[in-house]
């Protein structure tokens, strides 16, 4: 199986909604796990909202473009956007393990995609912010 | 023809009250949420004290009309306007809510999207439940279909209300991906697993 789609999203919360739904419809049909659908969406929403809350540069129109790759039993997920530089393997883990009146909520979309990719990769090419996820499909 | 009808008509009450009527009929679906929130962002520009959203010719609608809902009354509230929705249709919703008590133990089942595109329209209900003396909070994700950062952070939140009130939360069979997700965010101590009746049990609150 080699499946692609490629979609690019705007800064708004509502295009994420619409962007979730879609990757939903896609990733049904080829019978993944349900793992990795759940990181599939999730992985969309926390890079999308992350970008749209702290990355973009202004308030115009700016995009993300996600790319999907389904092959050899592997999910491949390249974010690219041209938002300030962020590698999310830089930033510091929030402390899960303090008491419930000390805990913050900060920095947690991105310490569950850490966690819950298989492998991790980002660069700064030409102004763009590149990073690619994968999970096992299965 | 668009998926989507919108019809605006005013109602001049006098100079001092302005009545606006948007009427909605097709489909608020992905590829239409978004006319419907430039519209209704448009109209309430206008600051009239008075919109009125008619819904009974929508045949679906979609998770994120509520979030916007949810703005729309926030910012009416900003020029002292209101927002009234009638003849609401039997909705299409990313999450659904169910709550009963259960000797004591409030009982809160959550199915489908705890994500953004579930969140906003369950907040302000589910954290009632967080609220009251001793809350004693049973939340059931057996049936929840994804959890993201925005929904831990929700059920941190209920979580901490609920300590902080002297009562205690517990989380009832998640699925395996979204145990992790709560494992990772250092929630794993709240996972229960076990039938309702046997976990509902064990709450101090129980009558049992």
């Amino acid at each position: 199986m080699n499946v692609s789609h490629s979609i690019r999203i705007g800064n708004s919360m509502t295009e994420v909604v619409s962007v979730l739904d879609e990757v939903a419809n896609w990733i049904e049909p080829l019978q993944v796990s349900a793992k990795a659908q759940y990181f599939l969406s999730l992985a969309i929403e926390e890079l999308a909202t992350n970008w749209i809350k702290y990355g973009c540069r202004d308030t115009g129109a700016h995009s993300m473009i996600f790319d999907l790759v389904v092959c050899d039993g592997r999910l491949t997920l390249t974010a690219t956007d041209d938002g300030l530089p962020f590698n999310p393997m830089d930033a510091p883990e929030p402390s899960t393990n303090l008491p419930l009146e000390e805990r913050d909520t900060g920095g947690l979309g991105i310490l569950l995609l850490r966690k819950m990719a298989d492998e991790m990769s980002y660069e700064h090419r030409e102004g763009m912010n590149i990073l690619t996820l994968e999970k096992a499909l299965y | 023809m668009s998926k989507l009808d919108i019809k605006i008509r005013s109602k001049p009450h006098s100079e001092q009250f302005r009545e606006v009527f948007m009427t909605l009929s097709g489909t608020l679906d992905a590829t239409t949420v978004l006319k419907f929130e430039r519209e209704i962002a448009s109209l309430i520009a206008t600051k009239p004290h008075r919109i009125v959203l008619e819904t009974a010719e929508v045949n679906h609608i979609h998770g994120q009309v509520f979030e916007i809902l949810n703005n729309a009354h926030v910012e009416q509230r900003r020029h002292d306007g209101e927002l009234l929705i009638i003849n609401k249709h039997e909705v299409v919703e990313s999450i659904r809510l169910e709550a009963r008590d259960l000797d004591g133990v409030q009982i809160v089942k959550l199915s489908g999207h705890l994500d953004i595109r579930g969140v906003a329209s369950i907040e302000s209900r589910f954290l009632e439940f967080f609220e009251t003396a001793n809350p004693q909070v049973l939340v059931d994700f057996s049936t929840a279909d994804s959890l993201s950062s925005l929904g831990i952070r929700l059920l941190l939140q209920g979580i901490k209300n609920a300590a902080a009130r002297g009562g205690r939360t517990l989380i009832l069979n998640p699925t395996p991906p979204i145990s992790a997700a709560l494992e990772t965010a250092g929630l794993g101590q709240f996972i229960a697993r076990g039938t309702e009746a046997e976990i509902a049990a064990g709450f101090p609150a129980s009558k049992k």
